[in-house]
C-alpha cells in the first residue's frame, strides 16, 4: 500500500538528503583525521583536552536552562491570553509578539545596545550590570525565542473541548481548578515543546553570545572559533556533535510526551468559547501590554537608530540611511532575491510538513518509519546554520552526487533554509492534528474511507488555519536568515540579510538598520497576509465556532 | 484541498526549474571570492571590466575567515576561479591544503618586493596592506577626561581600566595582526608581559576584526584595537573618533590576489590576475589604502592617519605563520578561559 511504505519512505529519503545526509558530510569529520583516516575518538579527546572546555559547556547549560524558564513563563500566559480569553485587540499584540520573528537578528541585538548599552537610555535599569555577558546572552535570547514559544504554545491551547470545562463547573471546580486540572494538562505536549524548542535553539545559537555575549564563552562560540578561526574542520565537528546531545533528549521526552497526550478534541467536542471574565482578562491584558511594550521598546529604538545621522552622537533626524539604500541597484536586488527565496521557501516548505506532520501525528504508515520521521524532524533545530551551510557544501558540491548539479542555484538555499526550519512548522503540524481524537479516524475507516480520503476531507481542514501560520513562519524565518547562507550565496542570489551583514562590516552602522527594518516591514507585511487567511479560513468553516 | 495541494507543488517546482535555468549561465564569466572593503573590491572589479569588457565579473564579498573556510570546504569542486584580496595568513592555510595555483602573473616583477610571495613558485600576489591601530572615541575620553594614547604600552595604564575591547585571536585575523606586532616589537617574553598588563584593562574580546572600531565609534567602549579602514568609513559617517598609530610600531599583514587550484575560467582567472598586478589596479587601490602593490603610488585617502606606512614594524612572517597554532593555544591558555575582568 502507497500509505504504508511509499509515502512515509519517500519522506524520509527527501528529509534525509535535506538535512542528516550533509549534517553527517561535516560531522562525519569528528571521526577523520585532517588527511582522511579514521581516527576513532582521537579528535574527542584533543577536544577534552582544550582549556575552558567545561566551563563553555556549564555556562551554555545555565543560561539556556534560564532563557528556557524565563521564555515559558512570559509565553505560557501571553499564548493564553491569545487563544483563551476575551482580551481586545488579540490580532494586534498577536503581531507584536512575533516581532522578533520577522526582523533580522542584527535588529533587537542594536535596540538592546541602544537600550541597555554604555550609551543605552535605560542603562541604569540594569542595576549596575553590564549588557555585555550572561545578561545580555539572556535579555536578546528571550527576545529571540518568545515568538517560537508562543506560536508552539498557541498551537496546543487553540483547540479545547468545552464539555471538559462544563463537566469540571458542575463539579465546582473554581476557575484556578480548572485551569490545573483541564487547561494545563491538555497543553502539556505544547509546553514540553516549546521547552525543547527555546533550550535546544538557544544553546546552539552563536550569533547572540558574539554580539552582546562579552567575554562569556559558550559552546556554540567554539564552533565558530574552531572552524573559522583555525579552520579546525575536525574540532568544530566534535562540538557540533556535542551541540547534538541536547536535542537527542528533546526527543526522547518528545516521544514520551506524545504517548501520555490524548487528543483534546473527539467526535463529540465542542470548541471552547471563553466567556468574559474581568479579573482573567485584565491581568492578561496586563501581561500582553508589558511584554509587547519590551518588545516595542527594543524593536523602536533600533528603528530610530536607523533614522538618526549617527547614534548617538547626533540624533538630528532623516531618511538619509533608506534614501542612500535605494541608490543602490545591488541592494534592491538583494530584497527581490530574498522575495524569491522566502517565497519558494514557504510554499514547498508548507507542502512537505503538511505530509511529514500528517504521517506522524495520525500514524498513518508503517510505525519504524514515522518514527524515522519525527527523529529526523527534530534534527534542525539542534544544528547550528554554520554546520547545516557547510555540510551542505560538502554534500552536494561532491561531484559524485547526483545532486551536485544544485550547486550555486538558488533552490539549493531554498532546501537549505526549508531544512533549516524545519522543526518548529511539523511540531505546529503534529500539534494541530493531534487535537484530533482517534476516534474520528476509527470511525472514517468504518465508513470505509483510506487514509488519504481521511485526510483530504479530515484533517487538511482541520490543519488549514495551521498551514497559512506554517507557510508565514518559513516565509519570515527565510527573510532574515544568515548564517547557513553566507557559505550557499552566489553573486546572483545575494539575498538581503547578507547585504545587511556586508553592511555592517563595512560600519555603515545606520543603512545596516535601515535594510535590516526594510526586511522586518516585509515580514510585517507577510503576517498581515497571513492574518487576513485565517480569518478567511474560518468564516469558510463554520464548525470552528466564533473563536480564532 | 489536495489539488491546491499539489498545485502549489508543481508551482514551487517550476520556480526551482527556472532558477535552475539562471544559474546555467552563458558567455565569459568570472567567479570572484573577495575579503577586501567592499567599496574597494567593487571599484577594482569596475576597473577590471573597463579594461576586458568580454569578461563579466560575479563577485561575493565577505570577511577574511568565512570566504577562506568556504574555499577549503567547495575543494572537492571549486566553484570560485579568483580570490581577490584575502589575509596572505589565511590564503596560506587554503595554500597548506593545496587549494591554490601557483602562478606568477604578467606585472609581478614590477610589484614592489614586500608585497610579493618570496617563494620560487608564488602563489599570491600584493594588493595592499593593513595594518593594526586604535580607533580612539575623543568625545566619551573627553567626558570621562581619559587623554588619547598614543604607544601600546599606555594601554596598560590603569585609567584605561574597563575601556579598551579587542578581537579574539582565535576568531579574528584582525587580533594576529596586532598579537604578532607586539610579538615582534616587545619580543617573545616582553610580548606576552605586555598582553598580561592589557588584559587587566580589556573590557571584552569580541569575534570580529572592525567590531572595536565600530563600539569605539558608538561609544560603548573609549578604545577600540582594530585597524585603520572602518575608523576612516566611521570618521565619514560623522563619528567623534581619532585613528591612532601606537608609537613603538604597527603589526601589518599583505592582503593578496590568488587563482584557486581547478578555477573553471583558469585563461580570465590569470587575465584577472595579472591585472590586479598592474599599476592601474593599484591605483584604484590607493584610493581606499595608502600602502599598495607599487611603492612609488603616494595616495592618502581621506581620513586615512598620516604615517601608517613609517611606522609597519620589520616582521618575520615565516616564523609567525609557523607559529600561528601555537600563539593561538598560548593565548587561549592565558585569556581565553577566564572571564575579563569588570569596569
Amino acid at each position: 500500500m502507497p500509505t504504508e511504505y511509499g509515502l512515509p519512505g519517500t519522506m524520509v529519503v527527501v528529509l534525509a538528503v535535506a538535512t542528516i545526509l550533509p549534517i553527517g558530510a561535516l560531522l562525519s569529520r569528528a571521526f577523520y583525521d585532517r588527511a582522511g583516516n579514521f581516527a576513532g575518538a582521537a579528535n574527542f579527546v584533543r577536544y577534552a583536552s582544550e582549556p575552558g572546555l567545561s566551563i563553555a559547556a556549564w555556562n551554555s547549560t545555565y543560561l539556556s536552562a534560564i532563557t528556557t524558564a524565563i521564555v515559558l513563563a512570559l509565553a505560557y500566559p501571553v499564548a493564553y491570553a491569545l487563544t483563551r480569553s476575551r482580551m481586545p485587540l488579540k490580532g494586534l499584540f498577536r503581531l507584536l509578539m512575533l516581532l522578533p520573528l520577522l526582523a533580522p537578528s542584527l535588529l533587537p541585538a542594536f535596540g538592546l545596545v541602544y537600550l541597555f548599552g554604555n550609551q543605552g537610555w535605560l542603562k541604569s535599569w540594569l542595576l549596575g550590570a553590564r549588557l555585555y555577558g550572561e545578561v545580555g546572552i539572556v535579555l536578546a535570547s528571550v527576545i529571540y525565542a518568545l515568538p517560537h514559544a508562543v506560536l508552539i504554545l498557541g498551537g496546543g491551547l487553540a483547540a479545547g473541548d468545552a464539555r471538559l470545562y462544563e463537566a469540571a463547573r458542575a463539579l465546582k471546580a473554581g476557575p484556578w481548578r480548572r485551569f490545573w486540572t483541564v487547561t494545563l494538562p491538555g497543553s502539556r505536549y505544547a509546553v514540553v515543546s516549546a521547552a525543547s524548542v527555546v533550550f535546544v535553539s538557544v544553546f546552539t545559537d552563536f550569533g547572540i553570545p558574539s554580539v552582546v555575549g562579552g567575554s562569556v564563552n559558550v559552546l556554540s562560540l567554539d564552533i565558530y572559533k574552531l572552524v573559522i578561526g583555525r579552520f579546525d574542520f575536525e574540532l568544530g565537528a566534535v562540538v557540533g556533535v556535542l551541540l547534538l546531545l541536547p536535542a537527542l533528549v528533546a526527543y526522547g521526552v518528545d516521544v514520551l510526551a506524545r504517548r501520555f497526550q490524548r487528543g483534546a478534541i473527539s467526535g463529540k467536542s465542542t470548541p471552547v468559547v471563553p466567556a468574559p471574565s474581568l479579573l482573567r482578562d485584565t491581568a492578561l491584558t496586563v501581561v500582553a501590554i508589558v511584554v509587547a511594550g519590551a518588545i516595542v521598546a527594543v524593536f523602536g529604538m533600533a528603528i530610530f537608530g536607523s533614522l538618526v545621522r549617527f547614534w548617538p552622537y547626533n540624533l538630528a533626524l532623516g531618511l538619509q540611511n533608506y534614501t542612500r539604500l535605494l541608490e543602490d541597484a545591488d541592494e534592491a536586488r538583494a530584497l527581490i532575491n530574498s522575495l524569491t527565496m522566502a517565497g519558494s521557501t514557504a510554499l514547498a516548505g508548507t507542502a512537505l510538513v503538511t505530509i511529514t506532520g500528517w504521517l506522524v501525528a495520525r500514524r498513518v504508515g508503517h510505525g519504524g518509519l514515522t518514527q524515522a520521521l519525527q527523529a529526523l524532524a527534530m534534527v534542525p533545530v539542534a544544528v547550528p546554520g554554520l554546520v547545516l551551510g557547510l555540510g551542505y557544501v560538502f554534500f552536494f558540491n561532491e561531484p559524485a552526487n547526483p545532486l551536485h548539479g544544485l550547486q550555486g542555484t538558488m533552490a539549493l538555499m531554498v532546501i537549505c533554509s526549508m531544512a533549516h526550519f524545519f522543526t518548529v512548522p511539523h511540531l505546529m503540524a503534529v500539534g494541530g492534528l493531534l487535537q484530533l481524537d482517534r476516534e474520528i479516524d476509527l470511525a472514517a475507516k468504518a465508513l470505509r474511507a483510506g487514509p488519504v480520503a481521511t485526510g483530504r476531507k479530515i484533517h487538511l481542514p482541520v490543519l488549514l488555519p495551521t498551514l497559512i501560520d506554517i507557510a508565514g513562519y518559513f516565509f519570515v524565518n527565510a527573510m532574515t536568515t544568515v548564517s547557513a547562507l553566507i557559505f550557499l550565496f552566489t553573486a546572483h542570489t545575494r539575498v538581503a540579510a547578507i547585504a545587511v551583514v556586508n553592511l555592517v562590516e563595512g560600519s555603515r552602522i545606520g543603512q545596516a538598520a535601515a535594510f535590516a527594518t526594510v526586511i522586518m516591514l516585509v515580514s510585517i507585511a507577510a503576517a498581515l497576509i497571513q492574518t487576513a487567511l485565517r480569518t478567511f479560513v474560518h468564516r469558510t468553516q463554520p464548525w470552528r465556532g466564533r473563536t480564532p | 484541498m489536495l489539488k491546491m495541494l499539489l498545485r502549489s507543488v508543481a508551482c514551487a517546482a517550476l520556480v526551482f526549474g527556472s532558477m535552475l535555468g539562471d544559474a546555467a549561465a552563458q558567455q565569459r564569466t568570472l567567479t570572484v571570492y573577495s575579503s577586501l572593503d567592499e567599496d574597494q573590491a567593487k571599484a577594482l572589479v569596475r576597473g577590471f571590466e573597463v579594461a576586458h569588457p568580454a569578461i563579466k565579473v560575479n563577485m561575493i564579498v565577505g570577511s577574511t575567515a568565512p570566504i577562506i573556510a568556504r574555499v577549503i570546504a567547495e575543494a572537492a569542486s571549486p566553484q570560485a576561479d579568483v580570490i581577490m584580496g584575502n589575509a596572505v595568513s589565511a590564503l596560506m592555510a587554503a595554500d597548506a591544503r593545496g587549494l591554490l595555483l601557483s602562478y606568477k602573473p604578467a606585472h609581478y616583477d614590477r610589484v614592489s618586493p614586500q608585497m610579493r610571495d618570496q617563494r620560487a613558485e608564488p602563489v599570491w600576489v600584493g594588493i595592499d596592506a593593513w595594518a593594526s591601530s586604535l580607533c580612539f572615541n575623543t568625545a566619551e575620553g573627553a567626558k570621562k577626561s581619559l587623554p588619547a594614547p598614543r604607544s601600546w604600552m599606555d594601554l596598560t595604564n590603569p585609567i584605561y581600566r574597563g575601556h579598551i575591547t579587542m578581537p579574539s585571536p582565535l576568531s579574528s585575523g584582525t587580533a594576529l595582526l596586532a598579537v604578532n606586532g607586539w610579538l615582534s616589537v616587545f619580543g617573545e617574553q616582553g610580548g606576552w608581559d605586555f598582553m598580561d598588563k592589557l588584559h587587566a584593562n580589556i573590557a571584552q574580546y569580541g569575534h570580529s576584526g572592525s567590531a572595536p572600531c565600530r563600539q569605539a565609534g558608538s561609544g560603548e567602549v573609549v578604545i577600540g584595537i582594530s585597524y585603520a579602514t572602518p575608523g576612516v568609513k566611521l570618521i565619514n559617517e560623522g563619528a567623534p573618533i581619532s585613528i591612532v598609530l601606537p608609537s613603538e610600531g604597527l603589526g601589518w599583514e599583505v592582503e593578496a590576489t590568488a587563482i584557486v587550484k581547478g578555477a573553471r575560467n583558469l585563461v580570465d582567472a590569470k587575465v584577472m590576475a595579472d591585472w590586479m598586478s598592474s599599476r592601474p589596479a593599484a591605483e584604484i587601490s590607493a584610493k581606499f589604502l595608502p600602502m599598495t602593490a607599487y611603492d612609488d603610488i603616494n595616495a592618502l585617502p581621506r581620513n586615512y592617519p598620516v604615517g601608517e606606512r613609517e611606522k609597519l614594524l620589520n616582521m618575520d612572517f615565516a616564523k609567525l605563520a609557523a607559529s600561528r597554532e601555537a600563539i593561538m593555544a598560548e593565548w587561549q591558555r592565558r585569556y581565553g578561559t577566564k572571564v575579563a575582568p569588570r569596569s
